[in-house]
């Protein structure tokens, strides 16, 4: 029997089929070129995206008497609707039918008269290789295919749902712009921009995160910083080797200098002003997408202890508040152990009606000050921990009656004494007296060893524990500047705003430990100076 | 002040050593000067002033804390505890021991002054009479201790060469003798107007003796804690210095160059506390040991060894070596 010859459409469907299995079963389908033919386009992209339901592909036809076939391609949720149907299909299927679009067109005319003639979108681009094209895809990009043309129309029309810019709540000011950064990195880059309005202002892109290819953008002034630190943070960045990027920490855990130091060595804030001070001293910011936190680097110990807000008020304040810091850094640190040492071993150094006064309300007690000071600690670090993780009313109410309750009922039971409760609790404050969040973890954290040392050996013990981090922290290093930097290595231009704060009109360099060879910041005769008193000119 | 006299004469030894040789640390240039065998018997005198100090320093500092805090605590805890922290900072170099004793400077300035401050009503310039005394051996038998601890400005023949710019060193190490100098007048001053000549003599560690008479008013008694925590800082400084000096006098000694400083270092440890445990039977034999033969040991090799090595590279010098 002779076999019926195949029509031209089933001959189109077999060959359609091969390909998805060719597809399918190919190992390497990189680097493919876009086919002229639509449906082998289509084909292709449905083999890449198989079971991805959020692929939108919308097939119709451009024009009235010269039909072309199209593909409209998206991932629904990243684009926005709206725009799709109004500026995309609306024009090129209903308003397409009254324009003289004439077929065969060169591939020229093709993108002239749909870019200039049809679509009401800013940004199109033309893409020749699947490569790019998936990667715009993901992007937010909607594609619009057309038979006959070995080229795809990338348009951008990426959704851009972000909440608003409001006064960040982890470095809330009284004084001081009240913007935030938020998650889109596109928002935060101008949030810069506004704040520094030079063209030396630089933001290099790079995609990082095998599946997440998070965009990450490296911020710096051209001219101010220094071109070993650039060089250096982009080597790490580039070095970066993992599937997923969601916050900056994951990048900051990657490229920091010493990963198993208990001491953060970079700056996350999320404030605009906090960035372009920082990129203005000579340092690098890194802006992570779907983040509101911006990593600053380098960064060494004083300028965790420092807030924006020290550099809107008159030298004074802020000096004030920073030995205030500097006190509470070390109450944060020692003040547990520092009670466990003396009421343990160096009871002759409190007077002798304190020291009965202690013993009285230790008199009952059955632990030892140390295992009494470890229960606290511990038992104030779970509320503070269950403060955070419970929603918001909850667990503000779980902190205060936890421990207003807790604390009380401990020390009417005997459990715990009334000092060690006022320590603890003079503890807990002096910590978030630490502006950088990071830091008052790492103090927290510290403070365990050091109240087990102060419990076992005492005064010695604490001691031991303070060269251990002396010496820990003398070998650290961010970004190659050492960790004590300005006061070790000394530097003079450092230490005007370090513990101590000057005059804005005498910072009239930045800190050298940043960069090496400074043009001057601000005038050397720029202290205020009054013309003439008042009431002498009408004399 | 006859001690300092002493010093400056030392540094200005040292100093011409260090123009003459910028590169090199006193453990290659000494075999450069006087040869290899002659320069290796000197980092070997080196080696044993070094350990000296160190094992002196451990020693002075276990006594401290067992006589006067921990009475019922062994020894070998604080000297362990103490030679880890020197292992640790040794292992992270040179520039982190710069960096420490920076840090540490900057403690001990502060609780000199609060001292000074806190000890004034209690001074007693009447006991600081007569000035001069009439017996000369009291006076040089007195100049030794200072002269000794003074003279230990030697050490600087083993860092200079890690210096990258050598045009202050002069000034450096004047401004650290005078300092020195200062902090040794002080406490000797502070010692005779509180104790009198008599007791504070006798005393093995004045300044913590001293410190005891300070309260702060209601709130601290007796806050020679505070001191003991600095005295802690300090031994572990000059422990640290002469460790680092011995492990680079043993590695040049048997051009050892392993990379793991560990295999040195941790042997060395282990023999500076042995001989901490060895050398002295008890505190009487210690007390004595510091009067007489510590200090004048100290002051043979201060003197002689960076005279000895200038006068041979001078003479070698004028009759056309290099």
């Amino acid at each position: 029997m002779k076999k019926k010859p195949l029509t031209l459409k089933e001959k189109k469907k077999k060959e359609l089929a091969a390909l998805k299995a060719k597809y399918s079963q190919s190992q390497d389908i990189n680097n493919l070129e876009i086919d002229s033919d639509l449906d082998k386009n289509l084909v292709y992209i449905n083999s890449v995206f198989d079971k991805v339901n959020d692929l939108v592909i919308k097939e119709f036809v451009i024009g009235s008497q010269n039909k072309t076939k199209a593909g409209l391609l998206y991932i629904s949720g990243l684009v926005e609707k709206t725009v799709v149907d109004t500026s995309i299909l609306k024009p090129l299927m209903v308003t397409s039918r009254d324009k003289n679009i004439v077929d065969p067109l060169a591939e020229n005319d093709l993108k002239e008269t749909i870019e200039n003639s049809l679509l009401s979108i800013g940004e199109v681009s033309l893409i020749d290789g699947f490569d790019d094209l998936i990667d715009d895809l993901l992007a937010g990009n909607a594609l619009l295919f057309l038979n006959g043309y070995s080229q795809a129309l990338s348009l951008s029309i990426q959704a851009k749902e972000t909440r608003d810019v409001v006064e960040p709540e982890t470095e809330t000011v009284v004084r001081g712009p009240k913007e935030g950064f938020v998650e889109d990195f596109n928002i935060n880059l101008s949030l810069i921009r506004r704040r520094i309005k030079t063209p030396d202002l630089k933001f290099e892109a790079y995609k990082i995160g095998r599946v997440s290819n998070t965009d990450v953008i490296i911020s710096y002034i051209e001219g101010i910083v220094e071109d070993d630190l650039i060089t250096e943070v982009r080597k790490r960045i580039q070095n970066i080797d993992t599937d997923m990027i969601n916050e900056s920490g994951n990048i900051e855990q990657l490229i920091e200098d010493s990963p198993y130091s208990p001491f953060p060595q970079m700056t996350n804030t999320e404030r605009p002003d906090g960035v372009a001070s920082a990129l203005n001293e000579g340092r690098v910011a890194i802006i992570i997408d779907g983040t509101p936190f911006v990593l600053v680097v380098p960064s060494v110990l004083i300028h965790f202890l420092q807030a924006n807000e020290d550099y809107y008020e008159r030298f004074l304040f802020p000096t004030a508040i920073r030995v205030l810091r500097v006190m509470a850094f070390a109450v944060a640190l020692l003040g547990p152990s520092i009670y466990v040492a003396i009421t343990t071993y160096h009871q002759e150094m409190i007077p002798t009606p304190l020291l009965i006064s202690i013993a009285a309300s230790r008199s009952g007690v059955p632990f030892p000050g140390l295992v009494e000071a470890l229960l606290m600690e511990i038992s104030f670090e779970a509320l503070r921990e269950a403060g955070l993780r419970l929603p918001r009313p909850v667990g503000q109410a779980v902190s205060i009656v936890g421990a207003l309750v807790v604390g009380e009922a401990a020390v009417q039971a005997g459990l715990v004494s009334r000092a060690m409760v006022i320590v603890v609790a003079l503890t807990g404050i002096s910590s978030f007296i630490i502006p950088a969040y990071n830091m008052g973890a790492a103090i927290r954290l510290l403070r365990f060893p050091i109240i087990f040392l102060a419990g076992t050996l005492g005064m010695f013990g604490i001691t031991f524990a303070i060269l251990f981090l002396l010496i820990h922290i003398s070998a650290l290093r961010s970004f190659g500047v050492p960790y004590l930097s300005p006061i070790t290595p000394i530097d003079l231009s450092g230490l005007k705003d370090s513990i101590i704060k000057v005059p804005d009109w005498l910072k009239n360099k930045r800190p050298t430990f940043l960069v090496k060879e400074d043009k001057k910041r601000i005038k050397s005769n720029s202290k205020p100076t009054v013309s003439n008193k008042q009431g002498e000119e009408n004399e | 002040m006859l001690g300092y006299i002493g010093a400056v004469l030392i540094s200005l030894v040292c100093l011409e050593l260090i123009k003459l040789y910028p590169q090199h640390s006193i453990l290659e240039f000494s075999s450069k000067i006087l040869g290899t065998k002659l320069g290796k018997l000197v980092n070997i005198v080196l080696l044993w002033y070094a350990i000296l100090i160190a094992t002196y320093m451990l020693e002075q500092f276990d006594t401290l804390l067992t006589t006067m805090v921990y009475r019922t605590t062994p020894k070998f805890v604080f000297t362990i505890g103490i030679l880890f922290l020197v292992l640790y900072v040794v292992h992270l170099g040179a520039e982190v021991i710069f960096r420490v004793s920076d840090v540490i400077f900057i403690a001990v300035v502060l609780v000199t002054l609060i001292i000074g401050i806190g000890l004034v009503k209690f001074l007693d310039l009447n006991l600081l009479l007569p000035v001069f005394t009439e017996n000369v051996t009291n006076l040089l038998r007195a100049t030794l201790a200072p002269f000794a601890f003074l003279g230990q400005i030697i050490i600087f023949l083993f860092f200079h060469h890690l210096v990258d710019d050598l045009s202050g060193i002069a000034k450096h190490i004047q401004l650290s003798l005078l300092l020195g100098m200062l902090l040794v007048i002080a406490f000797v001053i502070a010692d005779l107007a509180v104790f009198g000549p008599e007791l504070g003599s006798l005393l093995l560690f004045p300044p913590y003796m001293l410190i005891r008479y300070i309260s702060i008013e209601a709130i601290l008694d007796r806050i020679e804690i505070l001191m003991l925590t600095i005295w802690i800082a300090l031994a572990f400084l000059e422990v640290t210095a002469y460790f680092w000096i011995s492990s680079q006098i043993i590695i040049d000694l048997f051009n050892l160059r392993s990379n793991n400083k560990l295999v040195i270092n941790i042997p060395l440890a282990i023999i500076l506390a042995t001989l901490v445990d060895l050398q002295w039977s008890g505190i009487s034999d210690f007390q004595d040991y510091s009067r007489g033969a510590y200090s004048m040991f100290l002051l043979l090799v201060e003197i002689s060894i960076p005279l000895l090595l200038y006068l041979v590279a001078v003479i070698k010098g004028k009759l056309g070596g290099n």
